[in-house]
């Protein structure tokens, strides 16, 4: 994903100076947050709340505790963290009752992902196994329908053709046809409108006061830039929404709308658009985007990717080893192999959170994993339980062992010991049992 | 409040708060935060007593610094539509059309984009309510062979105005850029010279990523010009403030609204005036 890439890099830029610093001055404190505050300006997030979210961040970094803290840098972020994850709030599913006829409406600006969202959406729940009924629900923009009809045909998607002219008439027979067929779940794509155009936003609130929506769902693009809090706003005044989905996760967008569409709706953010196909969409999960965009990793959707590659059962012991401290260097050449398992470093360096010290780039190769099973196999039982008995003496005898030089084998102890300072760290996150996958 | 209004409040303070105002009114109509720094350094500077008037003779500047007629020369003209999904690439061809139509020219339109689904059925729905004739294949179809085919067509029938249509395609996309610059090579061949214009489509909400979308595009086809599109929603597009002065690429249509009459050739006071 390279939506937010660029603030991830820039909040980083703003990290390794407060990093760099260890005590932080008044002075440090003013530049680094400058530096906070730049990267979220060039991320779109709205002037308003990088205003208020730079202020709440200043008030605690200023507290005693950051301050006399030993690592000020590692509770500045955690402080901005919890500030960004406290704006996007949790994950929230579809509102869907069952054995309820459940009306789910998509709306937004003209062009950003309405009719293409509606269509994926009926895909997605059809693959949750339910039967949802398309609504072509936009009776101005050419060829609307024809959009809407093409997509559910090619994707075996049904979908309400008896459309009329009006939408009020036309929701009620769609109604009715779903009750003669025993459709429970209809999404309906409505036009592209602007949130100050009243002819047309009044045509919302009719419909939204005449029937019941279990989902009023705003579509936006996520490349929108600072006007993207007027326009959720705009809708939100008009109708209730119940959350969000943002489209084109798939581009290089800075994302700064998205955090806006929470701030000013409160509402969360259901699913996001990943690109063109029917089954580009994924539910959003805030806490894993803003843990990446701050470099604390995505634990979480690394640990789904890694529960494919690894058994629970291996990750158990795994963590039961990082608790009673025995993980030893066995332990850490199968970690290294079941990376490689889950596509390898570089596929996943983007997920893991920044460990200073972690040369991830030299364990990145094919040749770093041989050299690695290489040493770890000239060891002794007790070297590979208990590094920390490897003295110089004894790196001699291995590299003359297995071919490597004495560096390899001081890169590989360094590798090994920040390793296990992450697991351990990993301990405490919040999802412990999500984490637990991680092995 | 306009910023004229908001001007009058901040004489009676300090410059402080100008400056902030300043800000405040740069970064909210996506001016970006490189541009609005530079430019409040600017500000500090020149001392002025009329920051306002500073903004505006700097946006100016800029506007003028590029050429923004159309190039018209050559026969038949022909216009590429390029941009990411949904910024108004279909609209504006029949807008555009619609526009060349009224001064009596022969236009003709190609259905370059084969992917989207109805992408087609749009096209030619606006071709039959503006009585032009299109070129198309089928949806799925190779797009440069659409465009061979009708440019062969637009050079027999000997049309004045060819507009060709593309898909929408985000710029993180390197295949579909490879795409798009086939398509330039193809109408190169086919009428011994570059297209008259190809025009980055862009949508006025955008933020800062339109920066990333003008850098990869360019890149893969020749950029002659932006159409600045849905100007008449509550977004100001101040992001091609930025980008003309770094690219100096003009603006040379803007969208108004989703009429086919809703096209202006781009009109620097009329950009300034929903701006400030
Ligand atoms: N790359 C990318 N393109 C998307 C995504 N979602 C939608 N699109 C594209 O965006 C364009 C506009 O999508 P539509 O579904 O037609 O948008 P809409 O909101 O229904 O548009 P109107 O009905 O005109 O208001 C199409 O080219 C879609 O293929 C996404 O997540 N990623
Ligand atoms: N308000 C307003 N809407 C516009 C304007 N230009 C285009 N639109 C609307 O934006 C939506 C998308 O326009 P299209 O012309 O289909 O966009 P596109 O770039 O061809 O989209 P794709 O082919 O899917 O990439 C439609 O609902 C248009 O009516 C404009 O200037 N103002
Ligand atoms: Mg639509
Ligand atoms: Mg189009």
């Amino acid at each position: 994903m390279l939506i937010f890439n660029s603030l991830k890099n820039n909040l980083q830029k703003a990290f390794k100076f407060f990093r760099s610093k260890g005590r932080l001055s008044e002075q440090d404190i003013k530049e680094g947050l400058r530096e906070i505050r730049v990267a979220l300006l060039e991320a779109d997030v709205n002037y308003k709340i990088v205003k208020e979210v730079v202020k709440r961040v200043e008030e605690q970094a200023r507290s005693q505790k950051v301050i006399e803290s030993l690592t000020p840098a590692e509770q500045i972020i955690t402080i901005l963290y919890n500030e960004l994850v406290a704006i996007l709030g949790d994950a929230v599913p579809l509102n869907i009752v069952p054995n309820e006829t459940n009306l789910i409406m998509l709306v937004g600006l003209q062009g950003n992902g309405k009719t293409t969202t509606a269509a994926k959406l009926a895909y997605f729940l059809k693959n949750q196994g339910k039967k949802a009924l398309l609504i072509p629900f936009d009776f101005k923009r050419p060829a609307a329908k024809e959009q809407l009809v093409a997509l559910a045909e090619k994707n075996s998607l049904e979908v309400f053709k008896d459309t009329l002219t009006e939408p009020v008439p036309t929701l009620k027979k769609a109604l009715s046809y779903m009750q003669k067929n025993g459709i429970q779940i209809a999404i309906i794509d409505t036009a592209g409108r602007k949130e100050i155009d009243e002819e047309m936003m009044h045509e919302l609130s009719d419909v939204y006061a005449k029937f019941k929506f279990s989902d009023v769902l705003f579509v936006s693009d996520s490349t929108m830039g600072q006007g993207a809090l007027k326009v959720a706003k705009g809708f939100s005044e008009i109708v209730d929404l119940t959350g969000g989905i943002f489209t084109k996760f798939d581009s290089s967008a800075k994302g700064g709308a998205i955090l806006s569409f929470r701030y000013v709706t409160g509402k969360p953010i259901k699913f996001v658009g990943t690109g063109e196909k029917i089954t580009d969409l994924e539910v959003f999960y805030p806490d894993r985007v803003i843990s990446r965009i701050v470099g604390r990793g995505d634990l979480a959707s690394l640990a789904e990717k890694a529960s494919k590659a690894i058994s629970e059962e291996e990750s158990l012991s795994l963590l039961k080893k990082v608790q009673d401290d025995t993980f030893d260097l066995n332990d850490f050449k199968r970690e290294l192999e079941g990376i490689k398992k889950m596509g390898g470093f570089a596929s996943i360096l983007s997920s893991l959170p920044a460990i200073p010290g972690l040369n991830l780039s030299a364990l990145n190769d094919e040749e770093m994993l041989k050299k690695t099973e290489a040493i770890i196999n000239g060891m002794t039982k007790e070297e590979r339980a208990h590094p920390e008995i490897i003295d110089g003496s004894r790196k001699r005898r291995i590299a003359r062992g297995s071919g490597v030089t004495k560096h390899d084998i001081n890169v590989l102890l360094k590798n090994f010991k920040t390793f296990k300072k992450m697991m351990r760290g990993m301990k405490n996150i919040k999802s412990i049992d999500q984490i637990l996958k991680l092995r | 409040m306009s910023l004229f209004e908001k001007f009058r409040k901040i004489l009676k303070r300090k410059t402080d708060s100008t400056i902030d105002d300043i800000e405040e009114f740069l970064i909210e109509n996506n001016f970006g935060i490189e541009f609005t720094e530079r430019f409040l350094e600017e500000l500090k500077e020149n001392r002025t007593k009329d920051p306002v008037g500073f903004l505006r003779r700097k946006i100016e500047d800029i506007l003028d610094s590029v050429d923004t007629s159309l190039n018209l020369d050559g026969h038949p003209v022909v216009f590429l539509f390029v941009g990411t999904n949904g910024s108004g690439k279909t609209t504006s061809i029949a807008k555009v059309a619609y526009f060349f139509k009224n001064q009596g020219k022969k236009v003709l339109l190609i259905a370059g984009d084969t992917f989207r689904a109805a992408a087609i059925e749009q096209l030619t729905k606006l071709a039959d309510k503006l009585n032009v004739p299109i070129v198309k294949q089928q949806s799925g179809s190779d797009p440069a062979s659409v465009v061979f085919d009708g440019l062969e067509s637009a050079l027999k029938k000997k049309v004045d105005v060819v507009l060709i249509d593309s898909a929408g395609r985000v710029e993180t996309k390197k295949n579909l850029m490879n795409e798009l610059s086939k398509l330039q090579r193809v109408i190169e061949k086919k009428i011994g010279r570059s297209a008259n214009e190809v025009l980055l489509v862009l949508d006025a909400y955008t933020g800062q990523n339109a920066v990333e979308q003008v850098e990869v595009f360019t890149q893969a086809v020749n950029v002659t010009g932006i159409v600045l599109t849905k100007l008449d929603g509550s977004s100001s597009g101040g992001i091609i403030v930025p980008i003309i002065e770094k690219y100096k690429i003009p603006v040379k249509f803007i969208g108004v609204g989703e009429g086919i009459g809703d096209l202006k050739l781009f009109d620097k006071e009329f950009y300034i005036n929903q701006l400030m």
